[in-house]
């Protein structure tokens, strides 16, 4: 049966009731997944870099303090930051799994087929497979929640086009997905 | 044995929090203040308590003198000026709201909206959440936008200050097609407390009804009103709970939701 307890609840709790962490990493380990895997290259490093982000979370947990903001969001403030940290660094750091006196996990073949899987992997190839000009249009208006008219004056055409684009980018990853049984 | 680098990671991380844990002990300040009981005769303890009801009262004082600090979180800046105007949609998020917006596997982008702008979260009688908060990144930063998960895309609206109030900010809704091939349409409006009801005309003139939850309401529309887009000439009126008009108003339609994926505006 899943906790009634809120997220922020979780973390304030942890200090004295470590399971209460395991309730909130299950809680949200897909989304963190899934959230590194639409950005970067590969399933590992998604989940690298998400192993990265809830050890911090969990040596930040005894300074969690109630707040009216949904805990998701600091969770999210922290996988934002490991991302730009790992962007800058060019790879992702382990730092706070070594400080927290955590193992290394080694990814077997179906360990990474079973991340892939979990973080929306499959979609992710289907929009790498579009047409450049469809990946940019899917990219900038369903990722990024660009507006038509910035997009079309970014890609130097009509905002009909730009509507187009997008209506048969995420067509053809419909009909992808499908194809591989998503 | 498992090669699941999920399972694994939380036994990575549960270890390393029962390495952590710490006995769950009495908050510092009841500690010391019980050791100052003990260790001060009765009116010494009495004086050093009036003492401070003294000082924790004019820091109050002051606090409310000057305002709030300077520390404020920059979201909280930026949403400010917001505040006072959708005071009535600006409900404290109760427990329950969070759980419902972060629990269930809603996947909202989390970029969208900032972490602690959240001003507004509850779910539409369908039970696809809404949520209104400050838009973190892209153009539109800093602007207050309503955020709605539906089947197949994100829906969002700009709530610019001349087009939003209590009861506008319109968000139309076409839904998935059923098997007989026609489509459920529904128009959902965020409306301000005292709602119980509200009613549209669309540009046909005939009236359609549908009952408010959590402040959005929700009116289901029959598929042969919506061959076009009738929204442009679409009224709205708000019902009290006796039946009362409670205010009329004509809603800004902001966005069309396809769920074959495209987004018009």
């Amino acid at each position: 049966m899943d906790d009634p307890r809120t997220d922020g609840e979780l973390l304030i709790a942890t200090p004295g009731d470590p399971d209460a962490f395991g309730v909130f990493y299950r809680r949200h380990v897909r989304g963190v997944l899934s959230f590194f895997r639409r950005r970067v290259g590969s399933a590992d490093v998604a989940f690298d870099l998400a192993a990265e982000t809830f050890a911090a979370a969990l040596e930040a947990a005894p300074r969690y303090e109630p707040r009216p903001d949904p805990a998701r969001g600091w969770l999210y403030g922290i996988a934002f930051n490991k991302l730009h940290e790992a962007q800058r660094r060019g790879r992702a750091d382990d730092a706070m799994r070594r400080s927290l006196g955590m193992q290394p996990i080694e990814l077997t073949d179906r360990g990474l087929e079973r991340l892939e899987a979990l973080a929306g992997g499959p979609a992710v190839h289907a929009l790498a497979a579009l047409p450049d000009d469809q990946r940019d249009a899917v990219r900038a208006r369903v990722l990024d929640e660009r507006s038509y008219d910035e997009i079309a004056v970014e890609l130097g055409c009509s905002e009909s086009v730009v509507r187009q684009r997008v209506s048969r980018g995420v067509r053809a990853m419909r009909a992808r997905l499908k194809e591989v049984g998503e | 044995v498992t090669d699941d680098p999920i399972t694994l990671l939380e036994r990575e991380l549960l270890d390393a929090a029962r390495r952590r844990a710490v006995p769950v002990a009495e908050p510092d300040s009841l500690v010391a203040r019980r050791g100052l009981r003990r260790r001060l005769p009765g009116a010494l303890a009495v004086a050093a308590s009036v003492l401070v009801v003294v000082v924790v009262a004019g820091g109050a004082l002051l606090a409310l003198r000057h305002g709030p600090g300077r520390g404020r979180p920059t979201a909280t800046r930026l949403v400010a000026p917001w505040a006072q105007r959708l005071t009535v949609l600006r409900r404290p998020q109760s427990h329950a709201d969070q759980l419902m917006l972060y629990r269930d596997g809603n996947d909202l982008p989390p970029g969208i909206v900032a972490p602690g702008s959240v001003r507004y979260a509850r779910r539409t009688p369908w039970g696809a959440p809404v949520l209104l908060g400050v838009k973190a990144r892209g153009p539109q930063r800093g602007q207050l936008v309503l955020a709605m998960p539906t089947w197949s895309s994100i829906l969002q609206v700009t709530l610019s200050g001349s087009r939003f109030d209590a009861g506008r900010g319109t968000v139309v809704v076409v839904g998935p097609k059923r098997a007989s091939g026609q489509r459920v349409t529904r128009v959902v409006l965020p409306v301000g407390d005292g709602i119980d009801k509200v009613g549209v005309e669309l540009g046909n003139g005939t009236p359609h009804t549908g009952q408010v939850v959590g402040n959005v309401a929700a009116i289901q529309i029959p598929s042969r009103c919506c061959t076009v887009h009738p929204f442009a000439h679409i009224s709205a009126v708000g019902y009290g709970p006796g039946g009362d008009v409670v205010r009329r108003w004509r809603p800004t339609v902001e966005t069309v939701v396809d769920p074959d994926g495209t987004t018009e505006n």
